[in-house]
């Protein structure tokens, strides 16, 4: 079901390019709950028996089944499925957003809840090399694209109706699930604690930081993300649904933000579309940031510890399929260690993890959730 | 009126960057999709009734080397077409369920009536062979062969007919 929840800033599609949106989303829907679950079956029936004769051992990491099920037949036609799957997802809202772009510019122009949101976009931005290298998860132009000009909005719009076809709706209407998710945890881990002033890493369109806003409203809630088209977009779609939030085209690895700004520096999974030397450098920045009592949580993806080689092999597919390839080193590295390198005292910080907040709903309400995998969140207290 | 022109003018100042990203729109056309901006060409034409006609080509294909899932990556390409067909058969399976929708809304006629259908003779012969000319369509690709073979001569390769229109 396509319940995108429909504000002034979302591209409009006509008749066929919405149900070529809508074709994507269910096609998605069928690799997840009916041809995905074929790649264990393959691997367990088929691949690591074969292995196991010629080795006389069972593959022993993530890379190993990786080697053999990359010649597998169904799995290659798998990956070529749901590859095809990310391109056209891009290209069937791109359509809507060629042709609707002038329109949403001058929406974009409006202010019609007199929000107090501010935009601010420096001169001589340098994109950092790790979002140039290769377009992140196939977003023709990147998150960077400034082919519509100089009040460049087109990547936003883009990116902001897709996700909600990618994730299969799986964050929620308005796509602020990982954002709803970060706040259950905070509220449950540091009760009573309101915090002033939050800042969102890696915002793109604002999806998570809006629902910081909404959470506390006293507070004053900041996006920053390095992609112009994202914060300019993020900054209308706030200003049409009423919300008040503060959004930049920053590095998250050195912001213009004074020391001890804030009392909540968070990023909803952003760290693995980074570099190593950015990991390090986005650590080092939330630490200067925090006020000494704030609160670092960064949520992203599994780490490779702790998993069975097959599972961990799988959750590998969007670094080697769909340009997310930090992943890889992501999930091999030692977050706690870098928290602690960053400031951080090795007794204040730690890697938690958290189901989503949808997943707990779903089963607060009696229902199987789509996803029930616990995301593991960087937390670090100054 | 004054809001277009304002939109126009900010359109001529974006004029730079969309020539620093012609590289991306220029791949996009070797794309098998016809996209009517292609042929109104990139908005340069002055004025707003101009840009209407003419959205500005945004990027299309994504940077960065595309895996090969296939030995032959001729099946990659292949594959690409199947799902982009397999996509607008569901496109145009929706548009007829809206139409059929409408009609009913508008109580044109009752849509249970195309499930009833049963075509009479007249019908069904015509149907017949539109369906026929489809297949045959469909399969030229593979019955051209045969024509050639039953043609008599043998058919040429691209060298001897060189040689015979060489002199």
């Amino acid at each position: 079901m396509d319940t995108q929840a429909r504000h002034p800033m979302l591209v409009r599609g006509k008749h066929d390019e919405l149900t070529r949106q809508q074709f994507v989303h269910n096609l998605r829907l069928c690799l997840a709950a009916d041809v995905a679950p074929g790649n264990r079956e393959v691997y367990e029936r088929r691949v690591k028996p074969t292995f196991k004769k010629k080795n006389k051992r069972d593959p022993k990491n993530r890379h190993e089944v990786r080697r053999e099920m990359t010649k597998d037949p169904y799995y290659r036609l798998y990956c070529a499925t749901q590859r095809a799957s990310q391109e056209m997802m891009w290209d069937s809202v791109q359509d809507s957003v060629e042709r609707e772009l002038p329109t949403l510019k001058a929406r974009a122009r409006g202010n019609p809840y007199k929000t107090k949101g501010t935009l601010r976009i420096p001169k001589n931005f340098k994109v950092p090399d790790y979002h140039t290298a290769a377009d992140i998860h196939l977003q023709p132009g990147g998150y960077h694209a400034t082919a519509d000009g100089d009040d460049a909005m087109a990547a936003g719009a883009l990116y902001d109706r897709s996700v909600y076809i990618y994730a299969i709706g799986g964050m929620g209407d308005m796509n602020d699930d990982l954002g709803k998710t970060l706040i259950d945890y905070y509220r449950e881990n540091f009760p009573g604690e309101a915090p002033a002033r939050v800042l969102d890493m890696g915002c793109s369109v604002g999806h998570s930081t809006l629902a910081w806003a909404q959470a506390y409203p006293d507070a004053e809630v900041h996006g920053l993300d390095c992609g112009e088209g994202m914060v300019r977009y993020a900054h209308a779609r706030a200003r049409n649904l009423g919300i008040t939030a503060h959004f930049s085209q920053q590095n998250a690895e050195k912001t213009d933000f004074p020391d001890e700004h804030f009392d909540v520096v968070c990023s909803h999974i952003m760290l693995h579309e980074t570099s190593t030397t950015a990991f390090q450098n986005i650590l080092d920045e939330s630490y200067r940031l925090l006020k000494p009592g704030g609160v670092m949580m960064h949520l992203d993806l599994m780490r490779d510890e702790g998993m069975k080689p097959f599972d961990s092999f799988m959750m590998d597919w969007e670094a080697y399929n769909n340009n997310e390839t930090f992943l890889v080193h992501l999930r091999d590295m030692d977050w706690k260690k870098a928290a602690v390198a960053a400031g951080f005292a090795a007794n204040k910080s730690k890697v938690d993890s958290s189901m989503l907040h949808i997943a707990k709903e779903a089963i607060k309400a009696g229902q199987e959730p789509h996803y029930r995998a616990a995301f593991p969140i960087l937390v670090g207290r100054k | 009126m004054a809001r277009k022109k304002k939109a126009a003018a900010k359109n001529k100042s974006a004029k730079k960057p969309a020539a620093r990203k012609a590289k991306p729109a220029r791949k996009a056309k070797s794309k098998a999709k016809a996209r009517p901006k292609a042929k109104a060409g990139p908005a340069r034409k002055k004025g707003a009734s101009a840009r209407k006609t003419a959205p500005k080509a945004l990027p299309r294909a994504a940077k960065g080397k595309r895996p090969q899932y296939f030995e032959d990556p001729a099946v990659d390409k292949l594959h690409l077409m199947v799902m982009a067909l397999v996509e607008e058969l569901s496109v145009t399976r929706d548009r007829l369920d809206t139409v059929e929708r409408l009609i009913e809304k508008h109580g044109l006629f009752n849509v249970q009536e195309v499930e009833d259908y049963f075509p009479d003779l007249k019908a069904d012969a015509e149907r017949t062979q539109r369906r026929i000319a489809y297949i045959r369509r469909v399969m030229k690709g593979i019955t051209d062969e045969i024509e050639n073979l039953r043609g008599g001569d043998p058919a040429l390769d691209f060298d001897e007919v060189v040689d015979v229109v060489g002199h």
